[in-house]
């Protein structure tokens, strides 16, 4: 009796460590560290008053100063890297990231919910593909959807938007992309109303009003004038990826990427005419400032202001900033820039000191 | 012990009325053919002097390791996946007025480079700097990654080319690696092998260290300083300090002589006494070439000993022979008279210095067992050349008259006058013999004694100061290693992690996920400054194959795509079997604490994450060396503290078979301990490999003054003495002598504070206090302790 009991100890010590799996850093919570500070962060948002950054590790950060002191969000339940954050007012936000994650907050980026992961966001795929095709023949998307399932989570959404506290919809890698009507309690999947047969992945939304542009790798870029019901591709003559764009106030669109290259169209996306950004470097994100202007940053931690409407730029005066990847306009009038190594302040009089490219 | 102060009738004896055939064995053996033992002796001088021609200084980085302890168990046996974990120097060549795009600069550069490259011991595919191929930059275009040489093929030196070398060393990703942040200089970087490749020969760290300060002198101008680091770069220079040993070792010789001259006023005897001192070095040399043993940095010391050890126990033969012939002695009667008496105290007071060493062979550290078995044969010598051929070699000579009554004087007072004024120094020490003084001196070392043992609890293991501990802060080597720390972004203190997985198995998700949080842990410390491992660099080329954005800053999950990242990572992350990840830990500096806290996060994430399958293992890198040894030393000292005081107080108790006897010895000494430890904590020295051996030399050399005293006084006191008498003719019997050992051993080894080599400095004031010390205590509180512990006997016979 002993020894057979013994024995199935041994033997389920053993069966333990096969099948040993380190837990998922979806499900694993966001750990407190001491360093959050100088984390790879990848995107900044505004909530009101307050700023939030997030970035690797599932590192989330608030500043209540305007950027000058930050601290880690209480909990955030995963601990996969995430890639954008977006608020629709002072306490509802949305967060987005690898393992194609959706996070909310109802509490100004305190605490933070799990509302969507890679697998459950495959399986709504892959239903809308069934919904759509034919159990006998399988459509190329229905193809494509179940290899997006068996492949596993291993996917990031990259960018999100709402609308106001209920509709939103997020885009990611491979062209995915979902919306909701519920605040993010049930999402649809957006793949059958975009055009995008190569499966590009989208990196960013631009917003104003119910008009959204996408754009994405290799020259994607998509179009929507009612909220995201409809979507209608842009062409544009340049081959390279487009990781961010900006809708200004006088109705023309700027989009910029790769080396770079940046293009503006005043025709609504009939014309593409080249803005020169002086120097071959990849421009990672953008910002329209509460005035209008236009901020631009790039991967050497320029940031790139334009007074036309994205018509021409120039860099702002700056101490030397690590790779930007994103820009807000803070509450109090100055920037804040997100970096490889930390969030950046730089005060409203910098916006005065620009200087020839 | 007794025979010690048995002085029988040895006064006025003649050549004439001396049986030869008295003594024992070994002494009729040794004087009745002193011609042929002096004539061995010569031919074993001269033979062994032409053996010691071959003794060669080395330092070899296994030796002064704990190669036993489970880290760097671990560390041997993986030592050759390890690529970027060995011997690598960092030569950093720094432009003073210009920056490094300039045509001279880089030229400057290249000369050093292809110099270099031709060095036997250098692993030149892994060389890196401005001019290798291997140093490349890549960016991304629309059509996918480019890349190059950070100097273009058809580098020209024009004002062109040179714009392209600075646009491709800032898109090269080793700005902060190779070529600093302010562009004011660049490194090169020279792994070495471990043996060359030609030759399958050890490297000549000496040679190699030379070769590189010719290349310092050749290069070095007004605009272009060199910086040289690593851990050849350390030994060499510790080889070339080691030479400077030379120096001290004549200082010693001369002062120790000085101080002998000064104390028999004789000059004949002097001489004899430090040539057979310096026989015993020489012989001691010779033999270590031939018992297949070199000099490290740490075991170049041991010759200081023996002389000083030579000269105290040769100064005490001399006193006796000295004493004898001033009482008209024949000076070849007069020796064996002289050997006869001191024969076993001789023996005895070695032997406590042998057990002072022996119990060094605790420690697994094979420099220390080296300077244990090294000190040991020195002291085995030294029963020849010092208790043997001395008493010989003056049974030829003899002493000088003058001298001979002068050693007699105090001797001839006391026995003619017991009422007169004692010498004054004596007379001082005797007062400890009274209650009142030693209640006093009690009192004294009871404070001293708390206040020692409360700061030695602040003493730290390992090294204190940052740069390279052995040597000096201010030395060229810490401060080139100071403009590396400066200016590049990885630190010279490396702790490395080993992670074992199943073949082809260390870039699985699940174990890269493990790396990234034990990383994760550890850049929590505040010693840590930064990490680097395969899932950094995984998530770094996620990015890169995402034409850099940083949104795709995470470990893929998509095992194809860490497939594709891994036949692209640079080979130092991971091993060709792919069961082996490394995970470079640097640090702010190498402390001790700093050490502690990456130790205990590695074990405890080791301990929770540990399975069959994946385990992560410490430590290589010099930092977990140095962690390990810590350990080691750690542990070492506090069993060499009990071993040697075990060992000292079972010796005690045979000599004077009386543990009131035995406290009164080893208290003192205790006491010294002690201080010695706070005087650690007050000179910033941590425990470590180089101070271990002082408190095992100092206790064992120091219970000799003990032994020396309290073995007369007890005669005396049997003979029915007061403590008072028997101390007094203890001090002038041998008491002398004692503070000529403690002088003349704080002397020689108080030179070594002027080493260039920051450890020999710190054992040489360590040491030296602790003789002086030990010598203090021997004359003070022993008699203090003997007030209130040894009782006068009752004389059982008038």
């Amino acid at each position: 009796m002993l020894f057979s009991a013994c024995l199935s100890l041994v033997c389920g010590m053993a069966t333990s460590a096969e099948n040993y799996k380190p837990l998922d850093a979806l499900d694993q919570p966001a750990h407190l560290s001491e360093k959050a500070g100088f984390s790879l962060l990848t995107a900044v948002s505004a909530a009101g008053q307050r700023l939030l950054a997030v970035g690797e590790r599932g590192v989330i950060l608030l500043s209540d100063d305007h950027g000058k002191h930050w601290r880690q969000a209480r909990s955030v339940p995963s601990s996969v890297a995430l890639t954008a954050v977006r608020f629709v007012n002072a306490e509802l936000g949305w967060a987005v990231g690898h393992g194609g994650v959706v996070l909310h907050s109802r509490d100004a980026g305190e605490t933070w919910v799990r509302q969507l992961d890679g697998r459950q966001a495959a399986a709504i795929e892959q239903a809308a593909a069934d919904a759509e095709g034919s159990a006998e023949t399988p459509s190329r998307r229905q193809r494509d959807a179940a290899r997006i399932v068996a492949e596993g989570p291993d996917k990031p959404f990259l960018d999100v938007h709402f609308f106001d506290a209920q509709r939103g919809l997020i885009v990611g890698a491979y062209g995915l992309a979902f919306a909701t009507a519920d605040g993010g309690k049930s999402w649809v999947s957006l793949v059958g109303r975009i055009d995008n047969p190569r499966a590009r992945h989208l990196y960013n939304i631009a917003v104003d009003g119910e008009n959204l542009l996408i754009s994405g790798e290799q020259g994607t870029l998509l179009r929507s004038t009612d909220g995201g019901q409809s979507f209608t591709t842009l062409a544009i003559d340049y081959p390279g990826t487009l990781f961010g764009a900006l809708l200004a106030n006088d109705k023309s669109m700027l989009v910029f990427g790769l080396r770079g290259n940046a293009f503006r169209s005043t025709n609504q996306g009939g014309a593409w005419q080249k803005v020169d950004f002086g120097q071959p470097v990849t421009l990672t994100a953008g910002t329209r400032l509460r005035d209008g202007g236009l901020v631009v940053v790039d991967e050497t931690g320029r940031v790139l202001l334009s007074r036309n409407a994205g018509a021409a730029f120039s860099a702002l005066h700056t101490e030397k900033i690590n790779a930007a990847t994103d820009v807000v306009e803070a509450a109090d009038g100055g920037l804040l820039v997100s970096t490889q190594r930390g969030p950046v302040r730089l005060a409203a009089d910098v916006l005065r000191s620009e200087q020839k490219k | 012990m007794s025979h010690v102060a048995s002085s029988p009738s040895t006064a006025g004896v003649s050549l004439r009325d001396f049986d030869p055939q008295s003594g024992s064995g070994i002494e009729r053996a040794l004087f009745n053919n002193r011609l042929i033992i002096v004539l061995l002796c010569l031919i074993a001088t001269v033979f062994l002097a032409y053996q010691a021609t071959g003794l060669s200084l080395n330092a070899a980085f296994e030796k002064m390791i704990p190669t036993k302890h489970e880290y760097i168990a671990n560390f041997l046996e993986n030592r050759t996946e390890l690529a970027g974990a060995g011997n690598t120097l960092r030569i950093a060549v720094e432009s003073k007025k210009g920056t490094i795009f300039d045509p001279a600069y880089l030229d400057v550069v290249r000369q050093i480079n292809d110099e270099l490259f031709l060095y036997p011991e250098v692993d030149r595919p892994f060389m890196k700097s401005l001019w290798t191929p291997s140093v490349r930059w890549t960016g991304v275009t629309e059509e996918g990654l480019d890349g190059g040489p950070v100097i273009p093929d058809d580098y020209d030196g024009s004002p062109e080319s040179l714009d392209q070398v600075r646009v491709n060393v800032e898109r090269s990703g080793e700005i902060g690696q190779l070529i600093a942040a302010n562009f004011q200089s660049s490194i090169i970087l020279v792994p070495l092998q471990d043996k060359l490749a030609e030759t399958g020969e050890r490297i000549d760290y000496n040679k190699l260290s030379q070769r590189l300060e010719e290349i310092r002198a050749k290069y070095e101008t007004d605009d272009i300083t060199i910086h040289v680091t690593g851990f050849a770069k350390v030994v060499g220079d510790l080889l070339a300090g080691m030479q400077q040993v030379m120096l001290f070792f004549a200082m010693a010789i001369a002062i120790c002589t000085a101080v002998l001259y000064w104390y028999t006023r004789c000059l004949r005897s002097t001489a004899l006494v430090v040539t057979c001192s310096v026989v015993a070095v020489i012989w001691l040399l010779g033999l270590l070439p031939m018992l297949g043993y070199e000099l490290d940095p740490y075991s170049v010391l041991v010759p200081f000993l023996v002389f000083a050890i030579g000269m105290s126990h040769g100064a005490q033969k001399m006193n006796g022979i000295m004493q004898d012939i001033g009482r008209g002695t024949d000076k070849l009667v007069a020796a064996r008279f002289t050997f006869r008496r001191l024969i076993l105290a001789g023996v005895t007071a070695l032997l406590a210095d042998a057990v002072g060493f022996a119990v060094l062979m605790v420690i697994q550290i094979q420099v220390i067992q080296d300077l244990a078995i090294t000190a040991s044969i020195g002291v085995a010598v030294l029963i020849f050349t010092n208790l043997l051929l001395l008493p010989i070699l003056l049974s030829y000579t003899g002493v000088s008259a003058d001298a001979a009554k002068r050693s007699l004087k105090a001797e001839l007072a006391e026995a003619t006058d017991a009422g007169h004024a004692k010498h004054p120094f004596w007379a001082f020490l005797d007062l400890f013999t009274q209650r009142k003084w030693a209640s006093i001196a009690i009192a004294v070392s009871l404070v001293l004694g708390i206040f020692g043992l409360v700061t030695s609890f602040q003493l730290k293991i390992g090294d204190t100061d940052q740069g390279a501990p052995e040597l000096r802060a201010d030395s060229r080597y810490n401060r080139d290693n100071a403009f590396m720390v400066a200016n590049y972004a990885a630190s010279s203190d490396v702790y490395i992690v080993m992670v074992k997985t199943p073949q082809y198995h260390c870039a699985h998700y699940d174990v890269l996920m493990q790396v990234d949080a034990l990383e994760r842990d550890l850049q929590q410390l505040p010693g840590v400054e930064v990490t680097s491992s395969l899932a950094g660099l995984s998530k770094l080329a996620a990015a890169g194959m995402n034409e850099g954005s940083l949104k795709w800053y995470e470990i893929p999950r998509s095992q194809d795509m860490l497939n594709s990242i891994i036949t692209r990572a640079p080979r130092e992350l991971f091993n060709q079997n792919c069961d082996l990840l490394t995970i470079y830990v640097y640090l702010k500096d190498h402390k001790a604490d700093t050490l502690n806290s990456v130790v205990q996060t590695v074990e405890r994430f080791a301990q929770a994450n540990n399975t069959e399958q994946v385990r992560f293992l410490s430590a290589a890198g010099n930092a977990g060396i140095e962690a390990a040894t810590n350990i080691v030393v750690r542990k070492a000292n506090t069993e060499m503290l009990l071993l040697v005081y075990l060992a000292v107080i079972v010796l005690a108790f045979i000599t004077f078979r009386s543990w009131r006897a035995v406290i009164c010895a080893v208290v003192p000494l205790m006491l010294t301990s002690v201080l010695c430890e706070a005087l650690m904590v007050y000179l910033n020295i941590g425990v470590k490999v180089a101070t271990l051996p002082v408190i095992a030399l100092g206790v064992g050399i120091g219970v000799d003054y003990a032994l020396y005293v309290l073995t007369v006084t007890q005669a005396q006191l049997k003979a029915g003495h007061t403590l008072s008498e028997a101390y007094y003719k203890a001090l002038l019997f041998t008491g002398k002598v004692v503070v000529l050992t403690g002088i003349t051993l704080g002397i020689a080894v108080a030179t070594w504070a002027f080493s260039p080599i920051k450890f020999q400095a710190d054992m040489g004031i360590l040491l030296a206090f602790m003789f002086v010390w030990n010598m203090l205590g021997a004359l003070i509180l022993l008699p203090a302790l003997g007030h209130f512990l040894l009782k006068q006997k009752k004389p059982t016979s008038i």
